[in-house]
């Protein structure tokens, strides 16, 4: 070994940790090099000068300052653990959140239709129990608005169907407006319309009298 | 340590909540603990502090503790980080000057005042031997005087202070062939060889 590595093995041969056959080899050397003896020396030297540095004492309060700290540290332990949980977890927590009010809203939106069914049914089954079979079938045919008999509609339809309307039957008054509302070939069955309004209003009139 | 007493033992019952044996350990390490931050930090007042905050978090870490590694090294191991985060928190600061004089860090009189291994007539030149001494430790770069530290004042073997430093005995082994190659450039008013 040269100089810099037997300086370097100087510590641990002063600790006295080194194996037999290095220290011999070390102490050999030291025999015969005066610069590493006074490297050797001066190591030792500075060892005993750094147990100058002194050293502390703990204060007397040093364990009772620790034991409070401890019982804070317990207080808040169980509720800084849940904030750094829901820290951490903070994205998940807010995916599940959002999760969660989604489900809520689409289920309380299908519990309110389903709700607003069964009216309707309730309501069915009631205008069964009052009118019987008179009863329209369906909810859209209650409150639609009256139309004409099977008869007049097939006769109306018919008539709108094919049937090509006069032009000079129609009266002068009425022909214009038609023609501007593109109206003239629905002419009958218009006119229909006019004579049930008349036919009713008569009828009424005869009841009133 | 070994036997119904050792570290181990004992930081196994401090992980099941027993606080007798973590004031058992405190007992045990409380000073060497205390003056490992002051010769690392060479602050005072910040010794006892750090000292406690490793201490608690010890005893909160205390769950996650397996008894794989020494529990010296593992103490030392976060002890050296919160001195490491002091030194470099004062740093960013710049309040507190860590390297400057030593008079300026105000570690000298409250030393004085507290240490019992300093005679109380040691006299000027023994104060002023003791705070070249003392200075130059501080100025030191950080890894060199942690493995000084470990090994001559904590008395931790290289392959321990290796586990605190988390690098090889090698490594450690340079580190304080270089740290005693500066201190004894340094202190050479103070070693008459």
């Amino acid at each position: 070994m040269n100089c810099l590595k037997i300086q370097h093995e100087l510590w641990e041969f002063n600790q006295g940790s080194l194996s037999e056959e290095i220290a011999l080899e070390i102490s050999r050397h030291l025999e015969a090099c005066r610069e590493c003896t006074s490297f050797l020396e001066s190591l030792k030297q500075v060892g005993l000068e750094l147990n100058r540095y002194g050293e502390l004492n703990p204060s007397p309060y040093f364990d009772q300052k620790l034991n409070a700290r401890l019982d804070e540290a317990g207080r808040e332990s169980s509720w800084s653990r849940l904030t750094a949980f829901v820290f951490r977890q903070r994205y998940a927590l807010s995916f599940a959140l959002l999760l969660v009010t989604t489900v809520g809203v689409w289920v309380g939106f299908r519990h309110q239709q389903a709700a607003k069914l069964n009216s309707l049914e309730d309501v069915l089954r009631v205008q069964e129990n009052y009118l019987g079979s008179a009863a329209p079938s369906r909810i859209e045919e209650s409150v639609s608005p009256p139309t004409p008999s099977g008869q007049e509609t097939a006769k109306l339809n018919g008539k709108m169907d094919g049937a090509k309307v006069d032009e000079q039957m129609v009266p002068e008054e009425d022909r214009s407006l038609l023609e501007n509302f593109d109206l003239l070939e629905n002419y009958e069955f218009l006119k229909k319309f006019d004579l049930a309004d008349s036919r009713a209003n008569s009828g009424s009139s005869v009841e009133a009298n | 340590m070994a036997g119904e007493n050792s570290d181990v033992e004992l930081m196994l019952r401090v992980k099941k909540g027993d606080r007798e044996a973590f004031a058992i350990l405190v007992l045990r390490y409380r000073k060497p603990l205390i003056n490992f931050i002051f010769r690392f930090t060479r602050n005072v007042p910040a010794s006892e502090d750090l000292a406690q905050e490793v201490f608690l978090k010890v005893f909160q870490s205390a769950g996650r503790y397996e008894p794989r590694a020494e529990f010296s090294t593992w103490l030392y191991r976060i002890a050296s980080n919160a001195a490491l985060n002091f030194l470099r928190d004062l740093k960013t600061r710049a309040s507190v000057p860590i390297d400057g004089n030593s008079e300026a860090d105000g570690d000298e009189a409250p030393m004085d005042l507290r240490d019992p291994g300093l005679p109380i007539d040691s006299g000027l030149i023994e104060q002023e031997r003791v705070r070249q001494i003392r200075q130059a430790v501080s100025e030191l770069p950080e890894s060199q005087r942690l493995a000084l530290i470990l090994t001559k004042y904590q008395a931790l073997s290289l392959k321990q202070a290796a586990a605190v430093m988390k690098c090889s005995e090698v490594a450690v082994k340079s580190l304080i062939f270089r740290a005693y190659s500066t201190l004894r450039e340094r202190l050479v008013s103070v070693v008459s060889v």
